[in-house]
């Protein structure tokens, strides 16, 4: 498996995903005919397939959950806002790394009880002096992200902010290198801004206007304390979407990723996620629609700073995707 | 009047759960093929029939009506023979407990939702928030036998078919909005084909109830110059919203003025309905209209929509009741707006 | 006759009903634009030739639709009960005089008196549903004589200047936009330039939407107001913007994240011409720049905004000398671009 810290170390908070884009484009250079980037920062890689008379999406986003400078208050700390689903709690404490290196603590107003911890009542604190000390390092609109650090667990598991959506990057560049032909046209995109709303597939998906659409993301996980009553577990293989709460999957895509796994012995479950939506939303809805599934990274904590993975998901998740860009629908 | 309670017994019988309407296309294509010269299907669901005029450069008016209804999706399959769904668009789960449903696994098999028995039930549970994840669905077989028939991602539907009440009013599941196909079907039977000059594409789109997915792309594909969402919309009733006072089923299908639509091609409508002779009922409806048409106005570089409603009571329950007789007044209002656009009206 | 400003904001357009806006707008700019077309759902959209042919297509956009309200529904006793359209705080409502429907009939949007309120609802603002317009009606018959369901309405016009430099009328949101747009229409360009005026903006975005797909354009700047909190008691952190301070940009809202390249080098021009800019610091609301970003031609997009306090209300407040320094930085875009 390609080398899992590579991805999941670059700062990537929405909007800000070039330093990842780079990389990326570099280990896709193989893979692709041609590789551009789009207005909003969408990496697109173009190879050709052995039939042009379609054309598939396969999407993974770049972006990571974080924040923004709001304000500086004269003391020198500086109040942020959130971009995309922060969990209040889950930050709290903990170190984070400003986009120009500058780095910090998020610390909380004092006397608060845990129920009323909230992202408006959280400061980061980089040791400024004063309003104007703290100017000179960092600037209102700045984006810094929780510091991050990889930990590994037994059983090939691991631990980490932000596998989300950067494995899901992950598992597609090893997908396209494992895959040994391309059946139809395929996008390879890994998209930005799907922490805010799935903007930058949106995007994409619109000028590409693909037939057949696959998205590669994480999903919790239910055999964690106190889940919901679910299905998917941590190593249990790669989960195929059936449906979340922005996209019920075409049934073509899902039934040919079943056959797929089943005909090519590669460990699978199903997907039911009841919170959270996917860039599969954006495909099938793109122009005239397409059939558009996700094969999903099953994941721990989801939006903490310690998600966890299990490194065999990641194996089975990147070998059903070869199997589709190999074979189509 | 019988020809639109035919129809809708015909098209409420057709499984089209959110996001599994593929499953109803070939009935769709016995039920009304034959009226339309050409008709293609996409991804999103929708089902896409259309009636040409035989003239070049012929305008194009999109008529929409969704085929797909609210309904449930498995998520697990117990070893004791029972399932757990979730919901595929807005269930309404008081209504549940005990109720029928249709599953469709590698057949179609019954289940009963549980009721769970007031002696299980702990002291003031009935006042409590019912949850689809505290309910299941009973199937009467044995797991094994269960897991060879049903995989999670199998859709399920509320069972409970077609039936006439008084005064021409009629009862069924997915009314929504199965009765507004009926009404298109009918106005293009109504039409006369020598006074059009207008392409008709009826989109009987998907995925209405989970966002509008299948009407959305469905009129990109097509780039129309006029839309007439049709769909059902709440009504006076016991305990209801005094806006709706005034709108009662038997008085005609409803037409809406919305901020998020096209208003002159409403008033077209209204105008319309009123030098034909043919009753309707009016709407204001400030903000979106929870239709189709939200979606198709705001396709490729927009397109003016509006909004045709029948009236319904007990929406997104396995009793949706409605008029009849508004079902045919408004394919009426329909048949005639289709006749004059692109002549009498060409804006 | 009043001064385009003026005329603009007292227009009658609530979403969907902006033709007498868009009329406005039409006899201003014909002497000037070098063509102009309606579509189909009502978006106007302009093109000045300049001095030069541009690489790519720069489009400024600005809405002609405002809040207001749609009637729903007509009682026994002739009164009219209503929707918003667009976001109104419902506690700018009740009081409010207005006008109504196509034959801009005045009336006022009323509740209970202070007389007739329980104890428990006195000084709480009541919900939409119990408040009602009143026409001077006698009868559920008098009022449909003269209004009907769906029928519009919007606050009454009250444009006026007062205190220093400022500028008190509904509407400002976005009337303010559609006058940049005209007078950028009116000035000697350097390069060609486009230029929208959309439709049910308030309603999500709506117009914007069309306007990106048959546009195409590479670079789009949205012209808008935007809410200022600096008003008196306000903690500096929540002021989110200051009226006098100039150009309001942002850096994120709650439909756009905007490029940083995109927004250094509108800082850039703006340093370097003295134009007096300062940067929004709240993370909320949205406008049509998101419409923009993410069409079927995914573009570079950036707003620019006038600080408004009151925005969304009857008297909404803007200060004319950060008009000026809008004005100063549009037309160096039209030179430059955003990207």
């Amino acid at each position: 498996m390609t080398d899992i810290k590579k991805y999941i170390t670059p700062f990537s908070v929405t909007g800000n995903e070039e330093k990842l884009a780079a990389i990326i484009a570099e280990d896709m250079k193989p893979c692709a005919d041609s590789i551009t980037a789009d207005p909003m920062g969408n990496l697109i890689c173009f190879k050709k397939g052995e039939d042009s008379s379609k054309r598939t999406m396969l999407a993974a986003h770049m972006d990571e959950i974080g924040f923004v400078v709001t304000f500086v208050e004269n003391s020198g700390l500086i109040r942020v806002a959130n971009v995309g689903g922060i969990r209040p709690v889950s930050s709290a404490f903990g170190e984070v790394v400003f986009k120009n290196g500058v780095k910090g603590v998020i610390v909380l107003e004092d006397n608060l009880q845990l129920a009323d911890i909230s992202i408006k009542k959280m400061l980061v604190d980089i040791g400024a002096k004063d309003k104007k000390d703290a100017l000179k390092k960092v600037k209102i609109g700045d984006y810094l992200s929780l510091s991050q650090r990889v930990t590994r667990l037994a059983n090939k598991r691991y631990a980490a902010k932000a596998f989300d959506d950067r494995i899901g990057c992950a598992v597609l560049v090893e997908a396209a290198k494992l895959a040994t032909k391309v059946r139809y046209d395929t996008y390879y995109v890994f998209t930005v801004q799907e922490e805010v709303g799935c903007r930058g597939s949106k995007a994409a998906a619109n000028v590409i206007l693909p037939d057949y659409s696959v998205a590669c993301d994480v999903t919790p996980t239910y055999d964690t304390a106190g889940a919901q009553p679910g299905e998917v577990k941590l190593g249990a293989g790669a989960a195929i979407k059936i449906k979340d709460t922005s996209v019920i999957c075409s049934k073509t895509i899902v039934d040919r990723l079943t056959a797929l796994a089943e005909d090519k012995k590669i460990k699978y479950q199903y997907e039911i996620l009841t919170a959270g939506g996917t860039d599969a939303s954006s495909m099938q809805t793109a122009g005239a629609g397409s059939y558009a599934g996700c094969i999903s990274v099953p994941c721990r904590y989801v939006h903490s700073p310690v998600e966890i993975i299990d490194a065999k998901d990641l194996e089975n998740c990147a070998k059903l995707f070869a199997a589709f860009i190999e074979e189509g629908v | 009047m019988e020809r639109v309670f035919e129809l809708a017994g015909l098209l409420t019988a057709l499984p089209s759960v959110s996001g599994y309407e593929e499953a109803a296309f070939k009935g769709l294509e016995e039920i009304c093929g034959d009226m339309f010269d050409e008709a293609f299907t996409n991804p999103a669901g929708s089902f896409v029939g259309i009636v040409r005029c035989g003239k070049p450069d012929a305008k194009a008016l999109i008529l929409d009506a969704h085929l797909d209804e609210i309904g449930f999706i498995v998520s697990q399959v117990h070893d004791d023979g029972f399932l757990s769904v979730v919901n595929a668009g807005g269930v309404d789960t008081r209504v549940l407990p005990a109720s029928e449903v249709t599953i469709y696994g590698k057949k179609a098999i019954r289940g009963i939702f549980t009721s769970k028995p007031p002696h299980l039930q702990s002291p003031g549970e009935a006042d409590k928030k019912l949850e689809l994840k505290d309910i299941y669905i009973d199937t009467g077989m044995s797991g094994d036998e269960l897991k060879k028939l049903v995989r999670i991602g199998d859709f399920a539907e509320i069972h409970s078919p077609l039936m006439r009440l008084k005064n021409n009013f009629a009862v069924s599941k997915s009314m929504d909005d199965k009765i507004c196909i009926a009404q298109i079907i009918r106005a293009i039977e109504l039409i006369d084909r020598d006074r059009l000059n207008i392409d008709i594409y009826c989109i009987f789109s998907g995925g209405e109830e989970i966002g509008g997915k299948g009407a959305a792309t469905a009129a990109f594909a097509i780039d129309a110059d006029w839309a007439v969402a049709l769909d059902v919309c709440n009504c006076r009733m016991p305990e209801g919203r005094n806006y709706l006072e005034n709108i009662k089923p038997g008085d005609g299908s409803v037409i809406s003025y919305s901020s998020t639509t096209g208003r002159a091609v409403t008033t077209s409508l209204l105008s319309c309905a009123e030098d034909s002779g043919i009753k309707f009922q009016l709407r204001g409806e400030p903000g979106r209209t929870g239709t189709n048409a939200h979606y198709i106005q705001i396709s490729r570089a927009g397109i003016p929509c509006t909004n045709l409603s029948v009236p319904l009571r007990y929406m997104h329950t396995g009793v949706e009741v409605i008029s009849l007789e508004d079902v045919k007044t408004g394919a009426e209002i329909i048949a005639r707006f289709a006749e004059k656009l692109g002549g009498d009206i060409n804006g | 006759m009043a001064d385009l400003f003026e005329r603009l904001c007292s227009a009658f357009g609530p979403s969907s009903c902006e033709d007498e806006v868009r009329n406005i707008i039409i006899d201003e700019i014909k002497p000037y634009a070098t063509s102009y077309r309606t579509d189909k759902v009502g978006n106007l959209i302009a093109f000045k030739k300049g001095k030069k042919p541009r690489d790519g297509k720069l489009l400024f956009s600005a809405h002609m639709d405002e809040v207001g309200f749609m009637a729903r529904h007509i009682d026994e006793d002739g009164f009219i009960y209503f929707g918003t359209v667009g976001g109104i705080d419902r506690r700018v409502m009740s009081g409010r005089r207005i006008v109504l429907g196509e034959n801009r009939i005045p009336a006022v949007i009323a509740g209970k008196a202070i007389h007739l309120q329980k104890p428990e609802e006195k000084g709480v603002v009541p919900t939409v549903d119990k408040l009602f317009i009143d026409i001077g009606s006698v009868s559920r018959e008098d009022t449909l004589k003269y209004v009907k369901a769906g029928d519009l309405a919007v606050f009454e016009p009250n444009f006026e200047r007062f205190g220093d430099n400022k500028i008190k009328s509904k509407a400002i949101d976005d009337r303010f936009g559609c006058f940049m747009l005209c007078e950028l229409i009116k000035e000697d360009l350097e390069y060609d330039t486009y230029f929208a005026f959309v439709i049910q903006e308030e309603e999500g975005c709506r117009g914007a939407a069309g306007v990106a797909y048959s546009e195409k354009a590479d670079q789009v700047v949205v012209v808008e107001a935007t809410t200022a909190g600096d008003i008196h008691g306000a903690p500096e952190s929540g002021k989110a913007c200051i009226l006098g301070e100039g150009a309001v940009i942002s850096f994120m809202d709650g439909g756009t994240v905007y490029s940083p390249d995109v927004l250094q080098k509108l800082i850039g021009i703006c340093e370097e011409n003295k134009i007096k800019y300062q940067i929004k610091n709240l993370v909320a609301g949205g406008n049509d720049a998101q419409a923009y970003q993410r069409s079927y031609f995914p573009t570079k997009v950036v707003a620019i905004s006038a600080p408004v306090r009151y925005i969304h209300s009857a008297s909404s407040v803007a200060d004319e000398r950060d008009f000026d320094e809008i004005k100063k930085l549009l037309i160096k875009i039209t030179e430059q671009g955003i990207a």
